[in-house]
């Protein structure tokens, strides 16, 4: 498991990180003594560190050259600062990436990913095959392959991309524009008519599959999966 | 030399009718020999030659500043006499306290620039607070909650960006940018707007050209142009075009929706500041400021903007760009 550690000076956005990254897996450590992150760090050593700039005390450029004389861990700057110059000088302090603020949580768990990948290599990447499970029902994402059982099917990239928020998202309801919104592609999308479409496929997959799950329209608000006894 | 001249024509008019009034008095006085009297006007003009040259050798300076073409707020040395050096005394001065108060103002700009920065700043921060918790959550009201919170994070961006403007020229880099790909990320990061409001965007460029420009502010400037069209456009079009045209010099961008269209007496006046016509009225959330500073972004660098609009058929906006430095 690896562990990510959190200088942030918000409580708030510390604790939504917290929560957040732990439901994904993740080991966190905060650090919430703004005089002592090093320490933290020493003691803990983390794999990964999501750093803020405007901390109270020392700026996070500083602690992120302290960091650097003792370890090449990946360390992510998190900050309200838009400028290009704070970005450059965030890579020059030895940060490995930068995140503005307001941000994702997709942002942030794709570049702690891609982080991690990158610093520890494969054994890390092996893990990473990414599986979505709803009752029974498993989408490899990475393959675009739908199983149930020992049923197999292929799916579009679209469809997966589909697919995969809603898994995730289970009985909760999806709304069409988070939809949308997560299969848009530069000038790629999909609008309200072609998002009917591609439902009606899934739906057709899913029984072809015979899985227990159906796609079903919440009217107003968007879809949400429903698993059959 | 002519100004000296003129400055001094009444001294030399002067002179010249004491002259004749000497003359005449002696005539009549009874001296009829003209060898004297030719000799008293001559001495008469000596001395006046001798003094309008003196006051040349030691004035020239002034006059011939005076009579050049100001360039910069620079003063030479204007000479050693004591008028020369006391004018050029006070208007040293004067240039000081100039400075000073440019300096001033400058100061205070700049610290007003500083302090919205970090305001914006600060208000990131619980924005991004509300933007982790609502995340994960679809229903109706946090698709509202959402809404607005993008209007406030669209609102922060135009008042940070009106703000630097006017340190513009600290703050821009100008480099060969491919016009596509900008588009394509000005796409990517209004893409929640354009399903918010239901109207889907369609790129149609002729070939991948590279424009010179500061990619961050046009970036700013289209996506003002982008969210005006968009808005306008919702519920009655869902298309919005961005159309590159290539000539042999210019590149011309234009973004075009089928939406409401701008009032004929508005569009004379879309760029003026805080102006927002008929359609502000109608459908409020309009500050005046974005059209504006796209019509300065533009200005800035080098590039000009066009809008031309039929009510109730849609509007278009031009950008034309220089393809060669």
């Amino acid at each position: 498991m690896n562990k990510i550690m959190i200088v942030e000076d918000s409580e708030d956005i510390r604790g939504l990180l917290q929560n957040y990254l732990e439901k994904y897996g993740y080991q966190t450590v905060v650090a919430a003594d703004f005089t002592a992150v090093l320490d933290v760090f020493l003691r803990e050593k983390p794999d990964v560190v999501l750093l803020d700039i405007n901390l109270p005390a020392y700026d996070g450029y500083y602690w992120c050259r302290q960091i650097r004389q003792h370890s090449t861990s990946p360390i992510i700057f998190i900050s309200a600062r838009s400028g290009e110059m704070d970005q450059v000088m965030a890579i020059e302090n030895g940060g490995d990436d930068y995140i503005e603020k307001p941000f994702s949580y997709d942002i942030v768990l794709a570049k702690i990913k891609s982080q991690i990948r990158r610093a520890y290599g494969e054994y890390a990447a092996k893990q990473g095959e990414k599986v979505v499970e709803y009752a029974g029902v498993q989408l490899f994402v990475e393959r675009f392959e739908l199983r149930f059982q020992d049923e197999k099917s292929e799916l579009s990239k679209k469809e997966s991309k589909l697919l995969e928020v809603l898994l995730e998202r289970g009985e909760k309801v999806t709304s069409r524009d988070r939809l949308m919104e997560k299969t848009w592609d530069t000038d790629i999308f999909i609008d309200d008519n072609t998002l009917n479409v591609y439902i009606t496929r899934l739906r057709k997959k899913l029984r072809e599959l015979n899985a227990p799950v159906s796609i079903e329209a919440v009217r107003g608000e968007g879809y949400q999966l429903r698993a059959q006894s | 030399m002519k100004l000296f001249l003129r400055s001094h024509a009444v001294l030399i008019l002067l002179f010249l009718l004491q002259g004749l009034f000497v003359f005449f008095y002696y005539w009549f006085a009874g001296l009829h020999s003209f060898s004297h009297l030719f000799y008293i006007l001559g001495v008469q003009l000596l001395i006046l030659a001798g003094y309008l040259a003196y006051r040349w050798y030691k004035d020239r300076g002034v006059y011939h500043w005076l009579s050049s073409g100001q360039e910069g707020t620079d003063i030479p040395y204007l000479g050693s006499s004591v008028f020369c050096s006391e004018l050029y005394e006070k208007q040293m001065e004067l240039i000081r306290l100039q400075h000073q108060k440019l300096h001033e103002t400058e100061a205070k700009l700049d610290a007003r620039v500083t302090y919205m920065n970090q305001w914006v700043h600060q208000v990131k921060t619980p924005l991004s607070v509300i933007n982790l918790i609502i995340q994960e959550e679809d229903e109706p009201v946090f698709e509202q909650i959402k809404k607005e919170v993008r209007q406030i994070e669209f609102g922060l961006e135009t008042l940070l960006y009106s703000s630097r403007l006017d340190l513009f020229e600290r703050d821009f880099k100008i480099e060969a940018v491919s016009l596509s790909e900008l588009l394509q990320s000005v796409i990517q990061s209004y893409k929640r707007f354009f399903i918010q409001y239901r109207v889907y965007p369609k790129m149609n460029v002729c070939d991948d050209h590279q424009i010179y420009t500061d990619a961050k502010w046009l970036k700013f400037a289209i996506g003002q142009v982008v969210t005006n069209a968009v808005k306008y456009s919702a519920g009655k079009s869902d298309r919005l075009e961005l159309n590159v045209f290539c000539d042999e010099d210019r590149t011309v961008l234009e973004v075009k929706d089928y939406g409401v269209g701008i009032p004929s007496q508005d569009i004379k006046r879309v760029f003026d500041p805080y102006y927002t016509g008929e359609n502000g009225r109608r459908f409020q959330e309009s500050t005046g400021i974005g059209l504006h500073l796209v019509k300065e972004i533009t200005d800035k660098l080098n590039h000009t903007v066009d809008i031309s609009s039929s009510p109730g058929e849609g509007t278009s906006v031009r950008f034309s760009f220089l393809t060669k430095m």
